[in-house]
């Protein structure tokens, strides 16, 4: 858990920010209408990343931030995606941690899923209180395009850094 | 044991952060309190609002230079933003001439009634999926204010909704938290429109199923509960059903003003001059009959 010698604290922050960055600009930028609908929330994907992969950078603090700053970049309600984030990073540190996850393919997008789900979820259940209603139902299809993408990813990533599990922590 | 001291750590510390958050959201459904803290929380969001829109803006920039006569395009382009802008002009000059006549011929009374406008213009960036909003660039440093209608050359667009330093969402009347007072055009009658979150369709409700409704009647607001201003154009009837079981008819209506990211648009500051009483807006309707 302890970060190597050779990782300046500017190395380690960078690609997280740049990677939280770059996820809130994809979940805003102008895309054909057909699949701006079926886009899946990658603050979250970003997110359960670096909880699952790099636990030591990021935590609940990092995870409420970036919920508020989704939450005025949506113009949403203060507090929905700050409150959908930490629950998402609270499950992984918390009890994801100790699991052994890092090759497991299909586990992991099982468990991505789900998480997208319960985000869903909860940002759903959070504008019905506020606004009386919710959305479609279109969005409860986002988290099954961001399991598949995640399931892509983790093949890609499993394919091109066999060996190097272990050395990253 | 250390390992026990971290995890009950990270317990503690998720329940303090579940309840700010839920502070937060209490706090900005039911007061107004959060209104600078977003201004001052989007500062840091706004670079990333501007390379959004980056991919948008080089797609225009594109097409326009590989346009074949592109002076030409320009100067259309200009001239129809000019235009644009004139017409929307006209309709607040339609509007205080309506009121003006009014209120002289029936108050005595020689009142000035100017709407104070500014206009801005529409980003490309997409808001959630299943909300029917979108963001101008215009913000607090405008002096927009929450609620504040928006209108384009064609009719009632929204209202803003959020607002950060230098832009703001305009929630469209077809989304479903919306609904606003109308009154058909031709014949005065008093309905409400619901948006559906869908982009092309209204529901119209409040009409009985012996009153005078037709395809193609326009409905322009009342200005009730004086949120957008009188007699602006919201939406043309599509489909009137007279079901004989029920005393009300359902109807539906289009929107007048789709939101198309290439129009500006006009956001309001609305002036209560005429007040919540409902003779007088009949004659105003009346009189802005074409």
């Amino acid at each position: 858990m302890q970060p190597k010698s050779n990782y300046s604290a500017l190395a380690r922050i960078v690609p997280v920010v740049l990677s939280f960055a770059t996820a809130m600009v994809l979940a805003v930028v102008a895309l054909p209408e057909s699949i701006s609908n079926l886009r899946p929330d990658f603050v979250a994907l970003v997110l359960i990343f670096w909880c699952l992969y790099h636990p030591g950078r990021v935590g609940l603090l990092v995870a409420f931030t970036i919920g508020l700053l989704a939450d005025t970049m949506y113009f949403g309600i203060l507090g929905q995606h700050a409150i959908s984030k930490v629950v998402i990073a609270y499950v992984i540190l918390r009890f994801l941690s100790d699991s052994d996850l890092k090759d497991r393919v299909v586990q992991q997008s099982v468990i991505v899923l789900l998480l997208l789900l319960s985000n869903v979820l909860i940002l759903t259940v959070i504008s019905r209180l506020v606004h009386g209603q919710s959305g479609s139902y279109l969005v409860w299809l986002t988290p099954f395009v961001g399991a598949m993408m995640w399931y892509l990813f983790a093949l890609f990533r499993r394919k091109r850094t066999p060996r190097r599990y272990g050395i990253y922590q | 044991m250390n390992d026990l001291r971290t995890k009950s750590n990270l317990d503690l510390k998720f329940i303090w952060f579940a309840l700010i958050a839920i502070v937060l959201i209490v706090l900005e459904s039911q007061t107004a309190m959060l209104r600078s803290a977003r201004v001052v929380i989007s500062i840091p969001v706004k670079p990333l609002i501007e390379v959004a829109q980056m991919p948008a803006n080089v797609k225009t920039y594109y097409q326009n230079m590989f346009e074949e006569r592109e002076l030409l395009r320009e100067l259309n382009q200009k001239l129809d933003e000019e235009n644009k802008a004139l017409r929307e002009e006209l309709i607040d000059l339609k509007n205080a001439a309506d009121v003006n006549e009014w209120i002289s011929e029936l108050l005595h009374a020689s009142e000035t009634y100017q709407i104070p406008v500014i206009s801005a213009k529409p980003s490309s960036i997409q808001l959630e999926p299943q909300a029917q909003k979108i963001v101008v660039d215009r913000g607090s440093t405008d002096r927009v204010v929450l609620g504040q209608p928006v209108i384009d050359h064609r009719g009632v667009i929204g209202q803003v909704t959020a607002i950060s330093l230098n832009d703001s969402a305009v929630t469209l009347i077809t989304d479903s938290t919306q609904s606003l007072s109308v009154r058909v055009r031709r014949s005065g009658i008093k309905a409400v429109v619901h948006g559906l979150g869908d982009s092309d369709k209204l529901r119209v409700s409040g009409l009985r199923s012996e009153q005078d409704v037709v395809i193609g009647d326009i409905l322009v607001t009342t200005g009730f509960g004086e949120k957008y201003p009188v007699g602006y154009p919201v939406a043309e009837v599509i489909s009137v059903e007279r079901a004989k079981n029920t005393s009300f008819a359902n109807v539906y209506a289009v929107p007048l003003a789709a939101h198309d990211p290439g129009y500006a648009v006009m956001l309001v500051w609305p002036k209560t001059v005429l007040g919540s009483d409902e003779v007088p807006l009949v004659t105003l309707n009346d009189a802005t009959q074409e």
